[in-house]
């Protein structure tokens, strides 16, 4: 499970990228620095402390809306009524919601804040900002995926799937918190918007709701525990920390940058050293691989099955 | 014995007693009654007074707050057996029964019925049982089987207000909390009143345009002028006020449509990669 040999292992997207580099006449990638004996593996420290409290201060509270939403939302489903018993009455359970999004709407607050802070200390970024590479990306992905290509898209600090995850959040987190306020607080709103506003907000706030529900239990999940690369859990989100596999497989060009930068940071990720999180055992399985394509496939059918003839009415 | 300690006694044995007196008391009046009720239910209570229409069933009639009263408060006219009415020596009518048992509520509840004869369901001719249901079986509002009480309300005000109003309600926030038992969320009768209620274009009305904000903030705290402009009874439909919720409703379906589908078909192509890989490898 903690083995070093994984880190070792050349990855074909960096070998590919040296070719490339060799061709192009630019430098190849200095292989990384052998670690000392007594040290453990390279690692990559990928998200700091803040990033990390960001993201459990959303997850945490998202789930504990999510929760407290889902049977208010469907009111009438018999498991609403008995959630709504059990979580202690329809009043406390509305103000367990109302403090829940409190603390994500704080820990976005405080995510805008950071980046402010970093940005007044000189250590800008613009990584995630979405660039005409990342339009490319997702047709190189498409491409390579199918068999049409041999290159894979090469990613920096943040892939294309990372970049749309941030951005999916930075448009969900307006819609609900602005709807949000607007039904907590319909004197103040009142004041500003026509009623008919307050009356939309409140099936955005719903139909916005479920968008994120999905995309998280579906898409998110998918891509940090039910990839068989990262069952059960990809521990990047409590550690940081990224193999030396996992950094030339899924950010190839910011472990370039990192292998030609003598100090051993780059755009916010720093080499360190460390003991590697347990790996994914099912990623060369082909039954689990099959079985997934079925379970997603199944996912969509009962999703268009319940979402198109809301649109198609 | 200290002078202190008699006193206490003294007081203690007077609240005893006074306590004894009221239980005493009111135990004698309800048997009095209740053996007055007993008394008309011997016959009332037989189920082949039902076709005649003057049962009353004394197992429900017990449970009321007016079983205590008997019958005789409301039905004063009925003095012994046989029934007389206006001197006839005749069983009363149905009819005259019914019109003097309704003026009779305003004896205790002259308040309610002072505001109820001012209201639009007066003038259009409904009485007190049109929503208390009839007076031998109803409940306290704090009862959870009164159609008083705050969860049942929408459904007695839906027996006559059917349609968009009560649709609009039951998906509403306020309708939901109300079904779920919340104390606070706003039933009919928080915006529209209940005994003295007007019509909606009644400039009294509290749910008449000019007062709506005043209205809201009873509850909600800010009085929002802006919430004046638009209808609080609306359903999602592609017609009047219901089109902004119906172009939220269809931007956001479509979004998570389009969104959900592309999403789950990368996840497919990333697998079918898997997949791909390892027969290449394999080979």
């Amino acid at each position: 499970m903690f083995s070093k040999a994984q880190a070792q292992s050349p990855a074909p997207a960096a070998r590919q990228l040296n070719r490339e580099a060799q061709e192009a006449g630019r430098p190849q990638l200095a292989p990384a620095p052998a670690s000392s004996p007594r040290a453990g593996t390279t690692l990559y420290q990928r998200f700091n402390i803040h990033h990390r409290l960001q993201h459990a201060g959303i997850f945490s509270s998202f789930a504990v809306c999510a929760l407290t939403g889902l049977p208010i939302k469907y009111s009438d489903a018999a498991w609403a009524g008995t959630l709504v018993r059990w979580l202690g009455g329809i009043d406390t359970l509305l103000v367990i919601h109302l403090v829940a999004a409190v603390v994500l709407a704080l820990s976005c607050v405080y995510h805008v804040a950071y980046l402010v802070v970093a940005f007044l200390q000189g250590q800008r970024s613009w990584a995630m900002v979405p660039t005409l590479k990342d339009v490319k990306d997702v047709f190189d992905n498409i491409r390579y995926r199918l068999g049409l290509t041999d290159r894979p898209p090469y990613y920096g600090r943040y892939s294309v799937k990372e970049k749309f995850d941030y951005w999916a959040v930075f448009w969900g987190m307006f819609i609900m918190a602005g709807s949000g306020l607007m039904m907590w607080f319909p004197g103040i709103a009142g004041q500003f918007v026509p009623r008919w506003v307050i009356d939309s907000s409140r099936v955005a706030h719903s139909d916005e709701a479920m968008l994120a529900i999905l995309a998280i239990v579906v898409w998110h999940f998918f891509n940090v525990h039910f990839n068989p690369s990262n069952f059960p859990v990809n521990w990047a989100f409590f550690t940081g920390k990224l193999s030396e596999e996992e950094m030339k497989r899924e950010h190839p060009l910011e472990w370039q940058r990192l292998a030609s930068a003598p100090s051993g940071k780059a755009a916010g990720t720093a080499r360190v050293e460390g003991v590697l999180a347990p790996h994914s055992r099912l990623d060369r399985s082909w039954v689990f691989v099959a079985a997934e394509m079925v379970v997603y496939l199944v996912v969509l059918w009962l999703f268009l099955k319940a979402f198109l003839p809301i649109g198609l009415e | 014995m200290s002078t202190r300690v008699v006193r206490l006694l003294t007081l203690m044995t007077f609240i005893a007693v006074l306590t004894l007196g009221v239980i005493a008391g009111s135990a004698a009046t309800s048997s009095v009654s209740a053996g007055e009720a007993d008394e008309c239910l011997s016959c009332h209570g037989q189920a082949d007074f039902k076709s005649m229409g003057v049962y009353v069933d004394p197992a429900q009639f017990a449970k009321t707050p007016h079983a205590d009263l008997g019958c005789s408060s409301c039905h004063s006219s009925i003095t012994g057996y046989p029934h007389t009415t206006e001197g006839k020596e005749a069983p009363a009518t149905t009819a005259v029964l019914k019109e003097e048992a309704a003026s009779s509520c305003s004896s205790c509840h002259s308040d309610a019925n002072q505001s109820f004869q001012t209201s639009i369901h007066s003038e259009m001719g409904l009485d007190c049982t049109s929503c208390h249901g009839d007076v031998h079986t109803v409940l306290a509002s704090a009862d959870p089987k009164s159609t008083t009480y705050r969860q049942n309300i929408p459904a007695t005000c839906g027996q006559c207000h059917e349609g968009e109003v009560t649709e609009s309600y039951k998906e509403s926030y306020h309708g939901i909390a109300v079904k779920f038992g919340s104390s606070k969320a706003a039933d009919c009768t928080s915006c529209h009143g209940s005994h003295g209620i007007v019509a909606v274009q009644a400039p009294n009305s509290p749910v008449a345009a000019n007062n709506v904000p005043k209205t809201c903030a009873s509850c909600h705290g800010t009085a929002g002028a802006k919430l004046a402009i638009g209808k609080e009874h609306v359903t999602i439909k592609n017609e009047g006020w219901g089109r902004p919720l119906y172009y939220t409703s269809k931007f956001f379906t479509w979004l998570t449509i389009i969104t959900m589908t592309v999403l789950i078909l990368w996840i497919e192509i990333e697998l079918f990669h898997r997949l791909r890989v390892r027969k290449k490898s394999a080979q």
